[in-house]
């Protein structure tokens, strides 16, 4: 028993980091811990795909004196999908901060129910008086301007 | 972004840090070969050097140090560069991003392959400083103005 | 590979990970994650995965952490989202049952460090044998990233570099939406509601 957890604890752990981020991004309301565990869980990702790599007796593959022996090096193959990777991962946040920063100026929050019920309150709206003066497009983006929300750009 | 930061501390200390951050940034896009480094994490510590001013130092030092235009530009230049490497070799018939087959008189085709990287390296710092520089930038654009 | 300190890092890990997502302060909850980040580099230096370790700690501990505090400012600092307890009584069994299934196909597995997984036994020992004669480069990771591989590298670089354009085009579009219909008279207000919000929290 000892001897297994020894050789298995990390996917162990690596579940219960998974786990975490998969609660962050699906019962958050808020979008900015969304993104917080997407990190988290990408992160997770990472961990497992390293630990794949991980040999016994192995170190970091950078040939040195003790020659190229292949059992003398972990594998690099692996190191190089998480490397770009992880800078990948940091340009998405970029992209996904950026909607978010474009998403509070629409709506003055983050709150994820509270966009959603203010789109659906413009759609019936939009549906009930079927007002021409209403883009019919972007039915959010001129929502504020009648309910302003905590600090929001009107 | 913010501006002039209130602490004097806080000040002098960033800006004495700043370029060891950005030498330290080339060295380890130039040491890639040999050790733990390469083009992105180098990249990414030349782009913090460059954010650190923003975020402590006055405004007009700030982007005078850094100006705006110097992310988009950075990143398309890397691009090109690396986009440019690999087609070199398509000139000699050989394979896109083949570098070895590039045949220049008393150099091997090892060491051919071993600038190669180094271009490449240099070429992915460059997109990488760019592409973070112009993210942050147009993050806090709002805040400046 | 120490495993008591393995042991250690992962209980930082757990505990920062929870912290970050159940705070209610934004900027903590940026920092936490930072802890996170560094912890998560450290791990992979543990694992010998040197290249991974330091671009992690780069960019997952630095500039994930600037970029955070950045959109923060722009926007609010605090977070108070609505409990939506239906919401977790539909995702917690959801997550239970996934990570069910993972353990499940864990089992599967090769253990930790065994020379004979088929991971160890591939491409990679090509790679290990032939690098350092075919390109002089004694860092292999450098060389399958700018040689071997170069062309996952390059779309990389693209990805990245349409990242950044496609955020400056998200948020260019606005201003000019803004700029149209109002006018100065609506650019200027908007402009000194966003300052003053933010900065007397988030500054000195």
């Amino acid at each position: 028993m000892i001897e297994l957890l020894e050789a298995r604890y990390i996917y162990l752990l690596v579940m219960v980091l998974l786990a975490i981020g998969l609660y962050g991004v699906l019962a958050k309301t808020d979008l900015v811990k969304k993104v917080i565990g997407l990190t988290i869980f990408s992160s997770a990702i990472f961990l497992f795909f390293i630990e794949g790599s991980v040999q016994a007796g192995a170190t970091a593959p950078v040939i040195d004196e003790r020659g190229i022996d292949p059992n003398l090096y972990v594998d690099p193959v692996p190191h190089l999908l998480i490397l770009t990777a992880i800078v990948v991962g940091v340009a998405v946040i970029g992209v996904a901060l950026s909607l978010l920063v474009r998403v509070y100026r629409a709506h003055g929050t983050f709150d994820e129910s509270v966009i959603a019920e203010r789109l659906a309150e413009a759609d019936r709206a939009a549906g009930a008086t079927s007002a021409p003066d209403r883009s019919p497009g972007l039915p959010g983006e001129d929502d504020p301007g009648t309910a302003p929300g905590d600090g929001g750009t009107a | 972004m913010i501006g002039n930061y209130p602490s004097v501390v806080v000040r002098v200390i960033s800006t004495l840090l700043g370029p060891f951050i950005i030498m330290f940034g080339l060295y380890i896009v130039a040491h890639g070969h040999y050790g733990p480094g390469g083009g992105f994490a180098g990249g990414v510590f030349i782009a913090v050097g460059a954010i650190l001013p923003r975020l402590t130092l006055p405004e007009d030092i700030a982007y005078h140090l850094f100006p705006r235009s110097l992310g988009p530009l950075a990143a398309g230049l890397g691009m090109l560069v690396f986009l440019l490497i690999g087609l070199a070799p398509l000139l000699v018939g050989a394979a896109f991003l083949d570098y070895a087959a590039l045949d220049i008189p008393g150099m091997e085709a090892a060491r051919m392959r071993y600038l190669g990287i180094l271009l490449a390296e240099i070429a992915i710092g460059a997109a990488v400083f760019g592409s973070m520089l112009t993210i942050f930038d147009v993050l806090t654009d709002e805040v400046r103005r | 590979m120490i495993i008591p300190l393995d042991l250690l890092i992962f209980l930082v890990l757990i505990i920062t990970a929870v912290l970050a997502l159940s705070t209610k302060d934004l900027l903590a909850a940026v920092a936490l994650l930072a802890t996170y980040s560094l912890f998560t580099a450290i791990l992979f230096a543990g694992m010998a995965a040197v290249d991974v370790a330091i671009v992690e700690a780069a960019l997952g501990a630095g500039l994930t952490g600037i970029l955070f505090i950045a959109a923060i400012m722009t926007t609010t600092r605090r977070s108070n989202p609505r409990l939506e307890v239906r919401r977790r009584y539909v995702v917690t069994p959801l997550i239970v049952v996934v990570i069910g299934l993972l353990l499940y196909a864990s089992s599967g597995l090769p253990d930790r460090g065994d020379p004979d997984a088929p991971a160890q036994q591939g491409i990679s020992v090509e790679y290990l044998t032939r690098s350092k004669d075919d390109t002089n480069t004694p860092n292999v990771v450098t060389a399958l990233l700018a040689d071997y591989r170069s062309m996952d590298t390059l779309g990389e670089t693209l990805v990245i570099l349409t990242a950044a354009m496609s955020s400056v085009l998200v948020l260019l579009r606005r201003r000019r939406e803004d700029e149209e219909p109002g006018g100065p008279p609506t650019a200027s207000p908007s402009a000194e509601a966003v300052g003053p919000d933010p900065d007397p929290e988030v500054g000195p």
